[in-house]
């Protein structure tokens, strides 16, 4: 388990005091055709903490980020957001921004229309205002007005970041979130990633290079035959004890 | 050893004792001679077609509701032998059709209604074989079960609202009526013990394959 | 209230976001409108009988152009979420299922009233059927009827969606748990045409039962169908 730093703070959908961690997993399994990909998992990620998940192709990364973000249910175990189960409970969706693999965007739509649909769902109640930042934060304002098809693979990942956290989550998990950025956008996102974790958020992405994972994240966590192991303490959380 | 026997030998007295009721109680039907006979097999048949598709959609229910693999073991036996009986509806009806009407086929409600039935059997299966994962396929298979059950009372609804040339409240003779509820006992009796033996050959096949996939990891 | 209108709202935005990708890219519904037309051309042409009994002959072929011409629609409702695997986000929104089945019907629903707003003036200018006359029993069916075939087309779509073989697998289960909306939307416009109000009302109770039995199974049943 995670040592964890407990903040008082409410919620972005103002539902919960946060003294239950961000995310909580406990004693987490998922078996498929017989075959256990995750197995009895236990982890925790504080408000202000950033969480790197690394492991081999066919891992289980994704299976496990996909129960963390309730978008798969667990054969045993929960996983708590704030301390509720977010089974059955489509209303803690506002707490998690989730990113995966694929873009999750309408290509036929503009970037806007993409923001502004992701905004209207999670209820916001000013949607262009914050649909409009939003863009300018991820650098597609010129963009706004062209079809999320259109988009290079690079400007499609960062678009689909931004509908990811167009509602300010408390809780982001993303799932190789630096794949098809160059340079630039790699250090852009890492970042974008530490601002985050200024302000209180709990972030766990998945990453094949363990370097920038070491860079950016305060705990890197790896997985292997379905068990989490502890890899090292990173370069950034040592730096921060020093500072 | 003779245990292994009680089965086979209870369904031949069951299918003995529907042959003799048919064929040695019942009386020669004035109009149509032996002919008219089918209607026993006939009706007996299309209510187990009918109750197999009932007992296949509460038990799809049951899974939704327990998730046992059991439940769905029922819900595909029943389906099973709920399609093989609407499929002996159509042809006894077909042959008993064409003594009566001297026509082979006949688009009334009844008749439709049991092709539909049977058209929605085929789809349940064509759905069960389309999917690997046990877990999805009993759950959608469940889901399915349960609209085509929906289905069910529209077929006694049609019956009631529409005449088609199908008897609805056929004049029996004492005998006949007597006989009539023999057979349906007896296959009744009969596709229920199918349904319980061909369940427990899937619980098998299920246990069979944990064991192989267990064993592999 | 709130949540009522809360409810309305998030549904309006769901349906509001697919009628935008259609328009924004019309891949099916330019080539349902073409198909019913083709169909009910085709249909017409076919049959020579005297006016009256032709126009009652009609009135029931129309509902199964309609029927053939909507599953176009049928195969693209939930196919298009999973591009991009933009099905996964919407379950990522704080949405209930109940609003996501519900946004989906009523796509259906207008999928149906679009064709049938090409169809049925079509029907009775070429085949001189007065369905005008009788616009208010008409309509009545019109609405049971879509709302019968969108709540089953809804739930098998979104069923057989990611199947192998799916697009054959749809057509063989949507057409007969359909069938009692298509034989009874046809009889129920027969009957009108014929002069027999009172039948044609019974059809239209049975459409309306069917509506009814099945928009609540698809509210009931559609997380089951939903969950990984």
């Amino acid at each position: 388990m995670l040592g964890s730093q407990s903040l008082s703070r409410r919620s972005a959908a103002g539902l919960l005091e946060t003294t239950p961690p961000p995310l909580e997993a406990r004693q987490l399994s998922r078996v498929l055709q017989g075959r256990p990909i995750l197995n009895r998992i236990d982890m925790t990620i504080a408000a202000g903490q950033i969480l790197a998940l690394t492991g081999l192709n066919g891992a289980g990364k994704t299976t496990l980020l996909r129960c963390l973000a309730g978008r798969l249910c667990p054969t045993t175990g929960d996983v708590l957001w704030y301390g509720n189960s977010p089974t059955r409970r489509p209303d803690l969706n506002r707490l998690v921004g989730f990113a995966g693999h694929e873009s999750f965007l309408y290509l036929e739509l503009t970037a806007m229309e993409n923001l502004l649909f992701a905004a209207r769902m999670h209820g916001l109640s000013d949607p262009q205002t914050t649909v409009n930042q939003m863009l300018a934060k991820v650098c597609l304002d010129k963009h706004a007005h062209q079809p999320a098809g259109h988009f290079a693979k690079g400007m499609r990942q960062r678009l689909s970041l931004a509908r990811a956290l167009v509602h300010d989550p408390p809780l982001v998990i993303f799932d190789e979130p630096f794949s098809s950025l160059d340079a630039p956008g790699r250090q852009w996102l890492e970042d974008w990633l530490k601002d985050l974790r200024t302000a209180g958020r709990a972030i766990i992405f998945t990453t094949h290079e363990a370097e920038q994972a070491q860079r950016v994240a305060n705990e890197t966590l790896d997985l292997r035959g379905g068990r989490l192991l502890p890899v090292s303490n990173s370069i950034a959380a040592s730096q921060m004890r020093a500072a | 050893m003779y245990r292994i026997l009680i089965v086979p030998a209870g369904l031949a007295a069951l299918l003995a004792l529907a042959c003799y009721a048919i064929f040695v109680i019942a009386p020669q039907e004035v109009t149509m001679g032996d002919t008219q006979r089918i209607v026993y097999l006939h009706v007996a048949v299309a209510w187990c077609g009918l109750a197999g598709c009932i007992v296949m959609g509460a038990t799809a229910a049951a899974y939704l509701a327990r998730r046992a693999p059991a439940w769905d073991h029922w819900s595909q036996a029943a389906g099973e032998l709920g399609w093989l009986c609407t499929t002996l509806t159509l042809a006894t009806g077909s042959l008993w059709a064409h003594e009566a009407w001297n026509t082979w086929w006949t688009w009334e409600p009844r008749l439709t209604a049991s092709l539909i039935l049977w058209i929605i059997f085929a789809g349940y299966f064509l759905v069960r074989s389309s999917i690997d994962d046990p877990e999805r396929r009993a759950r959608l298979s469940a889901v399915l079960a349960i609209l085509a059950v929906a289905d069910v009372p529209l077929i006694i609804m049609a019956t009631r609202w529409f005449r088609g040339i199908h008897p609805i409240t056929p004049q029996m003779d004492p005998r006949m009526r007597l006989v009539l509820l023999i057979s349906v006992a007896c296959f009744t009796a009969f596709f229920a013990t199918l349904i319980a033996v061909r369940r427990r050959q899937l619980d098998l096949i299920a246990h069979t394959t944990n064991l192989e996939n267990a064993s592999l990891t | 209230m709130n949540s009522i209108t809360n409810f309305a709202r998030t549904c309006s935005w769901l349906v509001h976001k697919d009628l935008l990708r259609e328009l924004r890219a019309p891949r099916v519904w330019p080539t349902m409108l073409l198909l019913g037309m083709i169909l009910s051309l085709a249909v017409e042409m076919q049959i020579e009988l005297p006016r009256d009994q032709k126009q009652k002959v009609l009135g029931g072929l129309m509902w199964l152009v309609i029927f053939f011409a909507w599953t176009v629609v049928l195969n693209r409702l939930f196919a298009g979420e999973r591009d991009e695997s933009c099905w996964q986000a919407l379950l990522l929104y704080p949405v209930t299922l109940g609003m996501i089945y519900l946004a989906k019907l009523v796509v259906n629903f207008l999928a149906l009233a679009a064709i049938e707003a090409l169809l049925v003036p079509a029907l009775m200018i070429l085949a001189d059927v007065p369905l005008l006359a009788r616009a208010g029993p008409f309509l009545a069916i019109l609405v049971a009827a879509n709302l019968g075939l969108a709540a089953v087309g809804t739930l098998v779509s979104s069923l057989t969606s990611g199947l192998t073989r799916q697009a054959s697998l749809l057509v063989v289960l949507v057409l007969p748990l359909a069938s009692p909306v298509v034989i009874g939307a046809g009889q129920a416009t027969v009957a009108l045409l014929g002069g027999d109000p009172t039948s044609s009302f019974r059809w239209l109770q049975l459409l309306s039962v069917f509506a009814a039995v099945f928009v609540g199974l698809g509210l009931l049943l559609f997380e089951f169908i939903i969950e990984e």
